[in-house]
């Protein structure tokens, strides 16, 4: 009896050294990412805009460059966002907020890409967080906030697919609304327009219950998201994409997506416990993403995963980690910091993707981000 | 003589397997060939009618979405008639597939059988020509050989005389 008390007594204490020093581990990368983000945020507030994009950089194109830029920006800012006050990471964050309220408003790239859409559905994220944060209302920055808000609102409803949703590109059908959709997109402009409402700002209420509604749609049996907007939805067998091996990330953001509309009322099948089977998918088949991270093609992974689902995915997951009951979130919280923290480059970056103006920038952005929710998930 | 017999011999020989290729495939075509034609024509009919099920199908399942979504654009009314268009095209494929399976059996089949039957015919007819041929061949040159003796007997003869 005594033994086996004193191996329970040996395993609590493993389990609880095990949780320090993830803990541990998280708060020095947040403070190594930090240094890295600071150092490419720019006089103008942004953060490193590439005005000369190489020739194998991923579309070198200006407004294409320009999106992931202002996403980037909108990024950063989110993570600093998540992270206790400080009075020099105040500034930073008011640099960035100003930056994005005053650029000037990404156009669409070309004809067949609608990438700018990555610009307004980040940049309407960071404003919504914005809106809650101390020292931008202090600064008495809350009305132009809204105001820009409202402004990218409406351009993102000029991209809302017929289908329901959002996508950034428009090869199908070259119109100016283009037809293609994606669940992941829209899961972000889901989440920017259901924290535009929670701050009371004025939302198109019709397009965002479409946009759950199609979210919900893509929502599959085995819990996974379609890539696209499909009128039929199907898991796919095999190597495919539409499943929970293609679809790790997806399933975190959408589930964040469609627990925050289930929060504030809307009909939602995402409570706590597929909450905790999203993430249980997620790290019983890290490896996929594991493969995919760093890999120069995209979709070129098993399960057609490519490198920059990486830490959109982890993002994500560190939101839901925060929404969770701390008993539920802390089996998860060490392979969570492990995920990342192991990314982490010697200067503080990280990267899962080649962009040259942007991957590292990025990557730390999403990591520290992530980091941050997942450490709130402790308190 | 001997060049003339050996080259015969491979006339011979390469017309010979022409016969029997030739009968080979009117013996396929008389086993398998007609049914198995018949039934791939059957067969592409049937995908092209599935293919227009399913685009009738997905047509209407978008119409039920995009009315659901009521998201009035013109990129919707744009992808409608691109479904519409398409299944118009869809549709002439069908027809298409079922002239095929018609043509074949009312023309095709009696084409490919007549087709193979004059190469059978051909093949047989030019191991005839080739025969005949041959023989005639043998007999000229005999008649030249014996021509040519005579004239060298002759020759003798005059030389003696002289």
């Amino acid at each position: 009896m005594n033994s086996l008390v004193a191996m329970a007594l040996l395993c609590c204490s493993a389990q609880s050294s095990e949780l320090e020093l993830a803990e541990q581990a998280c708060d020095t990368a947040i403070e190594r990412g930090n240094a890295f983000l600071y150092s490419r945020q720019t006089k103008n507030g942004g953060l490193s805009l590439n005005a000369t994009p190489a020739l194998h950089d991923v579309w070198a194109n200006a407004e294409a460059n320009r999106s992931w830029h202002i996403a980037t920006t909108s990024i950063a800012a989110m993570a600093w966002m998540a992270q206790p006050q400080d009075d020099a990471r105040d500034l930073r964050i008011a640099r960035a907020i100003d930056y994005l309220c005053k650029s000037p408003l990404v156009k669409r790239p070309d004809d067949w890409d609608t990438d700018n859409t990555w610009a307004y559905v980040y940049s309407l994220c960071a404003l919504t967080r914005a809106g809650n944060n101390a020292y931008i209302e202090k600064t008495h920055r809350t009305k132009m906030i809204r105001q820009r808000a409202q402004v990218i609102m409406q351009e993102l409803y000029k991209y809302q697919s017929p289908m329901g949703g959002w996508a950034y590109y428009a090869d199908e059908t070259k119109a100016v609304t283009p037809n293609w959709a994606t669940s992941f997109q829209t899961a972000v402009a889901v989440i920017g327009l259901l924290e535009a409402k929670q701050l009371g700002w004025s939302v198109d209420e019709h397009r965002l219950r479409v946009a759950i509604d199609t979210l919900i749609h893509c929502r599959l049996p085995d819990g996974s998201y379609t890539y696209s907007v499909e009128i039929i939805p199907r898991v796919d067998t095999g190597t495919g994409i539409d499943n929970v091996k293609g679809g790790l990330s997806r399933i975190q953001s959408c589930n964040y997506a469609l627990y925050l509309a289930k929060q504030m009322g809307y009909k939602s099948p995402i409570g706590h416990e597929q909450i905790i089977t999203g993430l249980q998918q997620l790290f019983a088949n890290h490896h996929y993403l594991d493969i995919a991270r760093g890999r120069p093609t995209p979709h070129e992974a098993y399960h057609y995963n490519s490198g920059y689902f990486y830490f959109f995915g982890h993002y994500y997951a560190g939101l839901l980690l925060e929404m969770l009951p701390k008993k539920e979130a802390q089996p998860f919280f060490s392979p969570y910091v492990n995920s990342v923290v192991k990314t982490q480059h010697g200067d503080g970056s990280m990267l899962d993707f080649f962009l040259d103006a942007s991957g590292k920038e990025y990557g730390a952005a999403f990591g520290v981000a992530g980091l941050c929710h997942a450490r709130n998930s402790l308190k | 003589m001997t060049t003339l017999t050996q080259s015969q011999h491979l006339e011979m020989f390469d017309a010979r397997g022409s016969l029997a290729r030739a009968e080979h495939e009117l013996n396929l075509f008389n086993s398998f060939g007609k049914a198995e034609t018949e039934k791939s024509l059957r067969l592409d009919l049937l995908l092209e009618q599935d293919a227009l099920d399913d685009s009738t199908e997905e047509l209407e399942q978008l119409k039920i979405m995009y009315d659901r979504n009521n998201l009035a654009d013109v990129t919707a009314q744009m992808v409608l008639n691109r479904a519409e268009r398409n299944l118009q095209r869809q549709q002439i494929s069908v027809e298409l597939a079922q002239s095929e399976i018609t043509k074949w059996v009312q023309l095709g089949m009696a084409r490919a059988q007549a087709d193979l039957d004059y190469d059978v015919t051909y093949a047989k007819l030019n191991i005839a020509y080739l025969e005949a041929e041959h023989t005639s061949s043998r007999v000229e040159l005999s008649a030249e050989i014996s021509d040519l003796k005579l004239f060298i007997a002759e020759l003798r003869a005059d030389s003696e005389d002289e």
